[in-house]
């Protein structure tokens, strides 16, 4: 089967910027979907993407194909996502502040906040397990796959994902 | 413990926003130049920087005048530097300002070795960061 991420790439790293764009529009709609999972925001979504796709014209250049591109993409999604988490721990705080009471919107206003509500919990938990999270929520990806992302074992994605459900339930009591 | 688990797979939405492609790579591609012309700036005003403190070191016997005019001199290009890097506002510049603000902190105490070590920590921050 034709790699056409891997064709892409090896384009790019010979200087063709077409073969580059290409490659950000293959990977534009799961990017900010990714992003859009944990934000809610389409304008942050696409200024996170649009980081994302900064830090990938400059590193892969060096991209040796040790690891599929997509395990690599997911990494730098995960380690901006871990960013923005970082730089909003404030924000979302004074945002949640804000919530409505059950019952006083529709129910569509309610499930917003509710997600709101249950990534700023997110991002309160431990590395491993926020990103293990985040992979399986947002990206709705398999154990095995995540295993590879993070490098490690998949029972290890499995047993961080089972503290963190744990710890979320502490978190949203 | 369970319905937490299925509660959170509910929570996955299937994005289907419009988005405008050309616009995207278009901005993409403006941003990754700007980066590109204020990483150049960066090195160029941290060199021109060491030269002054190397400057500063090779001439050690100065008078407390000098001193305070030599302070005015350093200033006024800091002021030029933010105004080149502050023009960019968005969340991926935060970082480098900060570093920027430190690194220039560390820079007027007058320890060359210590600014040179903050610059290795940065690039090492950056390295795991990917």
């Amino acid at each position: 089967m034709v790699d056409i991420d891997k064709e892409l790439i090896m384009k790019f790293q010979k200087g063709d910027i077409k073969s580059y764009n290409e490659l950000v529009i293959r990977h534009l709609k799961n990017t900010i979907g990714f992003f859009y999972n944990i934000t809610s925001n389409q304008m942050e979504s696409e200024d996170l993407a649009q980081d994302v796709f900064i830090k990938l014209n400059k590193h892969l250049m060096k991209f040796n194909f040790q690891s599929k591109f997509t395990t690599y993409l997911y990494r730098v999604n995960m380690n901006t996502a871990n960013t923005w988490f970082k730089r909003n721990k404030w924000k979302n705080l004074l945002h949640l502040d804000q919530a409505v009471e059950k019952g006083e919107y529709d129910t569509l206003i309610e499930i917003s906040w509710a997600r709101k509500e249950l990534w700023n919990a997110v991002g309160k938990l431990p590395l491993k397990q926020r990103e293990v999270v985040m992979l399986r929520v947002a990206e709705e990806l398999p154990y095995k796959e995540i295993g590879d992302v993070m490098g490690i074992k998949f029972e290890t994605a499995k047993v961080h994902f089972h503290h963190a459900v744990n710890n979320l339930k502490g978190i949203l009591k | 413990m369970a319905d937490l688990k299925n509660e959170l797979n509910k929570y996955h939405i299937n994005y289907n926003g419009k988005i405008d492609e050309q616009k995207f790579v278009e901005s993409l591609h403006n941003k990754i130049s700007q980066n590109k012309k204020n990483s150049t700036l960066k090195y160029s005003v941290t060199i021109f920087s060491l030269i002054l403190i190397l400057f500063n070191f090779m001439n050690p016997n100065k008078t407390l005048e000098e001193e305070v005019s030599n302070t005015n001199f350093i200033e006024p290009d800091i002021d030029i530097h933010y105004e080149v890097i502050n023009f960019e506002s968005d969340s991926l510049f935060s970082d480098s300002i900060y570093y920027q603000e430190l690194a220039e902190a560390i820079f007027l105490t007058g320890d060359i070795w210590e600014t040179l070590e903050f610059f290795d920590e940065i690039n090492q921050i950056k390295e795991e960061q990917l």
